[in-house]
């Protein structure tokens, strides 16, 4: 399987090199390009998921490593003019991902562990911000573009630079769980707290952001509590619509629901590239609403979204891959080890909290702790905003700010992957099961 | 983009896109096979209307179809590919060689019929050699070509044998069409002064086939062992990705392409390619419905030439049909009476559509005479199936007779 796999990788790049090689270097035909970008990615990026198998790795870090190598940064053969183009896919794909977890989350039946839930996402938020900006803090006295500011100054930096790294990701837990045909305690508090937390992340980095156009004022300001109501509110009523018009068609029409599920998330990407709108909310509302207020339920659309799904999930994580700077993280990478390391510690502290207070099993909160480092998504959407809203020290901030990004995102799923796999949630519905060391949640 | 433009676009798309599941409905398909309709003239033809209306609100703007490219780029390459797999030489063999001149004549006689009758009234209408004359000719012979077969049950019902045939000439006049598509790409290549490649048509020729027969060889590679469906429809989508993708990035015909591909991997000893075949063609309908769409903003019905070349492209085209119908008879006498046989290879075929718009890609494509041959099509294959449906109707009347008899 690996010498095929192998084979089909390197046959696809001799194929696509020669066909690049028609254009001078730089030059682009618009759409093809996007098109040839698609299908390379995409089947690479399936062939590295056979490597991964084999080497029991996650296939999400074969993704984002297929990025990272055939990326603008190392090989080149997917160039930086054709990534915006898949702008677009990767919108749609934030919000299939979102609505899948969604679909995931039944509201009713996490009602008892609501309160665990929500002690784990506050309290492990809290531990890595706290980290997170002492270290930051610290940072300012040493980058040479922070060194002369203000305590405000310097204050406000850490503040913006912590409330990024907090996020975690969704994208990585439901592509994790997805792959690992998941389910139980550990899978459901997961995907609840990574959740809850980019909701709370998305608001707070609005706050965080308008504090910092008070101290560092711009001209350029994308974001801010101007934009918080529609970008939010918006996003949500976007959803409730999408979630209302896909349990009609369910109910009434019924065939092809996964490629619908895809067409309207794609409207809804497109749409909230210009109205300001997330798709991780759309999405999340859309699944939210078809799993706890209607009767068609969430598991019929995820099981119809299935085939759009795998490809969906490959091609965002190896255009999450080829967006690495890898040049930038190597400049930063002892600040962005470092900021790695602290936001583990603060997390796993917050959690060692939290089970504490609700009781939960020590193991357990390991494992919660190793679901949460990664990252993707919305914290390289945050990261990108603080790089573009805060010159001058915004692209070098934020360029550790991606450093620790990175980091997260090739170890956490690793990690996670290797957590579920230990928990023994691991292909829970299938015949030969997962292999386990047995817990459970209280303790 | 302005708020109001996004709306309009957001409305757009989703009107399109719920209109596009709506039409590929099942009963929508029992519907149409019931009254022996085809797609262009039915649940296809409120998608034309819909990019004409969209097109005069200003909803579908240069730039949202430049946005859109790459989707319609593997729309293109989709369709291509799922035609390809119609070529399984395996079932050609299995036909009686005498069929042979029949499915030739049935096919190329309509072409060659339409290509004197529209390239003279192109002439008449000033389009002259050397100002895309051959261009715009070679856009109605491949429109010409396909045909989508009618209400077999009830035209050929004495004749149960023939429909198998009549099925085998739609398939191999979307070859012509193909062919015809091809050749046009070559010929008109896009004015891109900025590439390393400086090849004469005949290495265009050459690398059209070549990187089909290549492209077909790594799908068959990818799909030929592969269990789960789930990773073979991520490798279907990403082999016509990469297909239409390197097609389109040298500019050749991205249907073509595609559909050599598909043809070289449907031919080799596949243990899928039902199932391969039945997934292309799930998707098949919706992609048609959104290229309709797009060809609807094209579409300019306010142009009397596009009218006066749409009743020309119809008679002539019908003609054609009848004349090879005839001819093919004296060759086989067991062929049915010419009048349903002709009837039966009339209605147009949606593949039109994919020349279309292939077409509108074209070196100078955004010029009056395309703009007329979009019209003529279009009219033309409405007329078409305004006349199929006539005698239809005279069929089952008398075959409710009949019966009563």
């Amino acid at each position: 399987m690996i010498t095929r796999a192998l084979l089909t990788i390197a046959a696809v790049v001799a194929l696509t090199y020669a066909t690049r090689s028609f254009v001078p270097r730089g030059a682009m035909i618009t759409g093809s390009g996007a098109a040839l970008a698609f299908g390379f990615l995409l089947i690479v990026a399936v062939q590295a998921a056979h490597l991964c198998d084999a080497l029991k790795m996650p296939r999400l870090t074969g993704y984002i490593v297929v990025g990272i190598v055939f990326g603008p940064e190392v090989l080149g053969i997917v160039s930086a003019k054709m990534l915006p183009d898949l702008a677009l896919i990767k919108g749609t794909a934030v919000g299939l991902i979102a609505f899948l977890a969604g679909c995931e989350l039944n509201l009713r039946a996490l009602r008892p562990r609501l309160g665990a839930i929500g002690t784990a996402a506050a309290l492990t938020m809290l531990g890595a911000s706290l980290l997170l900006f002492a270290l930051f803090y610290a940072l300012t006295y040493i980058v040479p573009v922070t060194r002369d500011f203000t305590t405000i100054e310097r204050l406000v930096v850490a503040l913006i630079s912590a409330n990024v790294l907090a996020a975690y990701s969704p994208a990585v837990v439901v592509g994790i769980l997805s792959e690992t045909k998941a389910s139980g305690p550990l899978s459901e508090m997961a995907l609840s707290i990574v959740v809850l937390a980019d909701l709370v992340i998305v608001i707070t980095y609005a706050l965080s952001s308008t504090l910092g156009h008070s101290v560092f004022p711009s001209e350029n300001a994308t974001s801010g509590l101007a934009l918080l109501m529609p970008h939010i509110f918006g996003s949500i009523v976007a959803g409730l619509v999408a979630g209302g018009v896909l349990a009609l068609y369910v109910s009434r029409v019924g065939t092809r629901s996964g490629i619908v599920t895809f067409a309207l998330l794609f409207i809804a990407a497109e749409a909230g590239a210009a109205l300001h709108l997330n798709p991780l909310l759309v999405g999340l509302t859309a699944g939210l609403l078809l799993e706890n207020v209607t009767a068609i339920g969430g598991a019929q659309l995820t099981h119809a979204a299935e085939g759009v799904a795998m490809p969906t999930f490959a091609i965002f994580f190896a255009v999450v891959g080829a967006e690495v700077q890898m040049q930038a993280f190597l400049h930063t990478a002892p600040f962005a080890l470092a900021a790695a390391f602290v936001r583990g510690l603060g997390i796993y502290a917050g959690a060692r909290c939290a089970g504490r207070i609700v009781g939960l099993q020590s193991i357990f909160t390991r494992r919660v702790t190793l679901s949460l480092l990664p990252q993707a998504g919305v914290a390289i959407a945050l990261a990108a905003l603080l790089l573009a809203d805060f010159p001058p020290w915004g692209p070098v901030i934020g360029t550790i700010v991606l450093g620790t990004i990175i980091v997260n995102q090739l170890i956490g799923p690793v990690l996670f992957r290797n957590a579920i796999i230990a928990s023994g949630e691991a292909f829970a519905g299938h015949p030969s099961g997962g292999e386990s060391d047995g817990d459970s949640m209280e303790g | 983009m302005e708020t109001s433009q996004v709306a309009r676009v957001v409305v757009a798309l989703t009107v399109a896109v719920a209109l596009a599941v709506l039409g590929a409905h099942p009963r929508v398909l029992r519907w149409e096979r019931r009254f022996g309709l085809t797609v262009l003239a039915t649940s296809g033809f409120p998608f034309l209307l819909l990019g004409l209306l969209f097109r005069e609100l200003g909803v579908l703007t240069a730039d949202l179809l430049a946005d859109l490219r790459p989707l319609f780029e593997f729309g293109l390459g989709w369709i291509g590919f799922t035609i390809g797999t119609n070529l399984d030489l395996r079932r050609f063999d299995r036909l009686p060689p005498s069929l042979a001149p029949v499915i030739a004549l049935a096919s190329l006689l309509p072409i060659l019929f339409v290509a004197i009758a529209c390239a003279s009234t192109l002439a008449w209408l000033g389009v002259m050699p050397g100002k895309g004359l051959v261009r715009d000719g070679l856009i109605f012979m491949a429109c010409a070509a396909v045909s989508a077969p009618a209400n077999l049950e009830l035209l050929l019902r004495r004749w149960k044998s023939s429909m198998q045939l009549v099925l085998e000439v739609t398939r191999i006049d979307q070859l012509a069409a193909l062919a015809l598509l091809g050749f046009l790409a070559i010929m008109f290549r896009p004015d891109r002064t900025v590439t390393l490649w400086h090849l004469p048509r005949s290495g265009w020729f050459l690398m059209t086939l070549g990187l089909g027969a290549l492209l077909g060889i790594v799908l068959y590679l990818l799909v030929r062992n592969v269990e789960d469906r789930t990773e073979e429809l991520a490798l279907l989508m990403g082999g016509v990705a990469l297909a239409s993708g390197m097609a389109g990035y040298l500019a050749l015909a991205v249907a073509v392409v595609c559909a050599l591909a598909g043809a070289v991997m449907i031919n080799f000893p596949i243990r899928r390619g039902e199932r391969i075949v039945r997934t292309l063609r799930e998707v098949e309908r919706p992609i048609y419905f959104l290229f309709l769409f797009i060809v609807g903003a094209a579409w300019r019905p306010d142009e009397w030439q596009g009218w006066l070349l749409a009743i020309v492209f119809a008679v002539s085209r019908a003609y054609g049909k009848i004349v090879a119908v005839r001819t093919a008879r004296i060759f086989d006498k067991e062929l049915p009476e010419w009048k349903p046989f002709a009837v039966s290879l009339l209605p147009e075929s949606t593949i039109a559509i994919v020349v279309l718009f292939s077409a509108t890609a074209l070196d100078g494509a955004s010029s009056a005479p395309v703009r007329w041959a979009v019209n003529a099509v279009i009219v033309g294959s409405i007329l078409t199936e305004i006349a199929v449906q006539w005698f239809q109707r005279r069929e089952r009347r008398f075959a409710g007779e009949e019966s009563l008899a």
